[in-house]
């Protein structure tokens, strides 16, 4: 007698949650698209955010066979997922990077978000680290605005403040520079640039350019002083002030380290797995329209296993507001 | 032309505590951060691997102080206490490389911490000890007090008292019995010595003996009632009671497992790193400090490399004043 149910998870492929693979020439408009970018070399210290796509996928695995029979529902939330809705949600796969080759890199991650954005689907990226997000909030600026002439908000939950320019040993292209390219650019307005969760010690520089350019950061103190909810939204409304949507970009490095160890710094006093969770809830029902996962370095918990499951849980929760809520 | 002629990433290069200069005990003039490294564990009874504690201190601080390095401002700052790191002028902070340390010879290791901490105060110095097993804190504290010639008060960051009196089954050179070779050499008086973060089950007769002597224990529980502020201030006002420096201790083993597993002990329920870290800025900030080590650091039980890092940056915020000009 063959097998009746679906495995727990199917051999071969492995795609985020079993779902389907497809390309940019099946996206429809309100649809999601998964996508891996599998590039670390602008990452400071430890690289390994290289396998962090794959690694969210396998773990994301875990919730395929359930998820292919029966409708799912987050017991926190309420967030039913209609297994019905599958077909909505496309895997993409990695998209083109070249290790040594950054300009490459940067131009083609550029146009490869744009192409996804431009069909009206939402792009979800797993990375990579955080130096994926400037070409990839650029894309998809680019996206934005030739669908509606209007622009975007930048909104990243990270520990540091990624305003850096010039480093004396990684020059232009590192990790620490993201938000700083993404602002000098002019693709986003510095009144839609928003941080959160921001601590510890930071270059003196970057944190007096926030003061002088009047940016708006949140850092973990304010978290704590006012609570999640009400910095997480008036994040959002800062962000999405003016804008079509927002793009949304997660540095692993945000979680704290005591709970989640999966990056390269992990923090002493951070965000806990629930708070960021809570937070993709509340920008999910705002004007998100693009997420990016960096930072997830799965090879230093490789055991626990704990940043590659909570990178999915994140996903899935994000989902859960798109393509996935139950009719 | 030197070899290295630019700033090297913070995973190349030979690492010294915070990339110091090499130092020697001659170089050391006053205000001077000396650090030594002591890479014993022979009187460590539980989980081994405290002897790499102080090379990977010295690697942990490393990715720290890239950051300061290559900041054009030469400034680090803490977007949440707001305190600023400068870098750190000439002969400010130096580091001497590790002491003789032989597992095997307990006596020399006596001998070489006595020593090392005796001339490093002697010549106006703060010095650092990376350590090593809590044992070496018994020495450490007799070189202090020989440097100074005076005694000294004890602040003693641990999960644990080590109050046990030597006993058969280890001898009289065994961490478990530190904290009571302190107490039993005179060097310092009971009612100078303060142990923050003691937690879970400690043997009845350490509690008994702590409460007869007038050891003050704030518990780890205490310390998060009180906030690490008050802590801190009550711990340095007992401490510097009738004496005029103060010998800090930490034991890293002092930190929730789920924070810093690098260490001999498994400690579930113990202290975070957020009050740990304001507890070492709210000390530094007292000009009576004197000395400090960091014990206990076993980096191969912290695969995420977590431990030795807070250690390293333990450190830091307790020489911010005198080393980074915080």
């Amino acid at each position: 007698m063959t097998t009746q149910s679906a495995p727990v998870s199917t051999p071969g492929i492995t795609t985020f949650m079993d779902l389907p693979r497809g390309d940019i020439e099946h996206l429809r408009e309100g649809m999601v698209a998964i996508c891996g970018v599998s590039y670390d070399l602008s990452c400071t210290s430890r690289i390994g955010s290289r396998f962090g796509g794959r690694a969210i996928r396998d773990s994301a695995s875990y919730y395929a066979g359930a998820f292919s029979r029966n409708d799912l529902v987050e017991i926190t939330t309420g967030d039913r997922m209609s297994g019905a809705r599958r077909s909505q949600i496309l895997d993409l796969g990695d998209f083109n990077a070249y290790p040594l080759d950054w300009p490459r890199t940067e131009k083609e991650l550029r146009r490869s978000l744009y192409e996804v954005a431009s069909t009206g689907a939402t792009p979800v990226v797993l990375g990579g680290d955080h130096f994926i997000s400037y070409p990839l909030c650029l894309g998809y600026a680019d996206a934005v605005r030739e669908r509606s002439g209007g622009s975007v908000g930048y909104i990243q939950l990270s520990s540091r403040l990624d305003l850096g320019t010039s480093d004396p040993v990684w020059g232009d292209a590192w990790r620490g520079a993201t938000a700083r390219r993404i602002l000098d650019s002019g693709s986003v307005s510095p009144k839609n640039m928003v941080w959160v969760g921001v601590n510890g010690y930071v270059r003196r520089e970057e944190w007096d350019y926030t003061r002088e350019n009047e940016l708006s950061v949140f850092t973990l103190a304010d978290i704590r002083q006012r609570g999640l909810q009400s910095v997480v939204e008036e994040a959002m409304a800062i962000a999405g002030e003016g804008c079509e949507s927002v793009y949304v970009s997660i540095d692993f490095d945000v979680m704290d380290g005591g709970i989640v160890a999966a990056t390269a710094d992990p923090c002493f006093d951070g965000m806990t797995n629930v708070e960021l969770l809570k937070a993709v809830d509340i920008l999910r029902r705002k004007k998100a329209g693009a997420l990016d996962l960096v930072g997830m370095n799965p090879t230093i918990n490789m055991v626990s296993a704990t940043g590659q499951r909570l990178g999915a849980w994140i996903v899935i929760r994000f989902l859960a507001g798109e393509a996935l809520a139950y009719p | 032309m030197p070899y290295q002629r630019d700033l090297l990433p913070s995973f190349a290069g030979i690492n010294s505590f915070a990339r110091a200069p090499r130092g020697a005990f001659d170089d050391i003039q006053r205000g001077t951060v000396a650090v030594v490294g002591i890479p014993y564990d022979g009187a460590s009874t539980s989980r081994q691997g405290v002897r790499q504690g102080p090379r990977s201190i010295r690697e942990a601080s490393a990715d720290f102080i890239y950051d300061l390095q290559a900041s054009q401002s030469g400034a680090l700052i803490d977007v949440i206490s707001g305190r600023v790191l400068n870098t750190p002028s000439a002969n400010a902070l130096v580091d001497l490389g590790d002491l003789q340390s032989s597992p095997l010879d307990s006596q020399g290791v006596i001998d070489a911490c006595t020593d090392a901490f005796s001339r490093i105060s002697k010549s106006g110095g703060f010095p650092v000890a990376l350590g090593g097993d809590r044992f070496i804190t018994f020495p450490l504290v007799g070189g202090l007090v020989e440097g100074l010639g005076q005694n000294v008060g004890l602040i003693r960051i641990s999960g644990l008292l080590s109050l046990t009196n030597p006993d058969s089954s280890h001898g009289p050179d065994w961490t478990g019995s530190s904290l009571h070779r302190i107490l039993d050499s005179g060097h310092v008086q009971a009612k100078n010595t303060v142990c923050v973060g003691a937690q879970g089950y400690i043997p009845y007769k350490e509690w008994d003996y702590a409460r007869d002597q007038g050891v003050t224990v704030i518990t780890a529980d205490s310390l998060k009632e009180q906030g690490p502020e008050a802590a801190a201030q009550r711990a340095l006002d007992l401490a510097g009671d009738g004496c005029d420096t103060i010998y800090v201790s930490l034991d890293i083993g002092v930190v929730d497992s789920g924070y810093a597993s690098g260490t001999a002990d498994i400690v579930i329920g113990g202290v975070v790193p957020r009050v740990l870290l304001s507890l070492m800025r709210e000390l530094s900030g007292s000009s009576n400090v004197a000395a400090m080590d960091v014990v206990e650091v076993a980096p191969g039980l912290d695969v995420r490399g977590r431990s030795e890092r807070l250690a390293a940056q333990c450190i830091i915020e307790l020489i911010a004043p005198r080393a980074f000009g915080a």
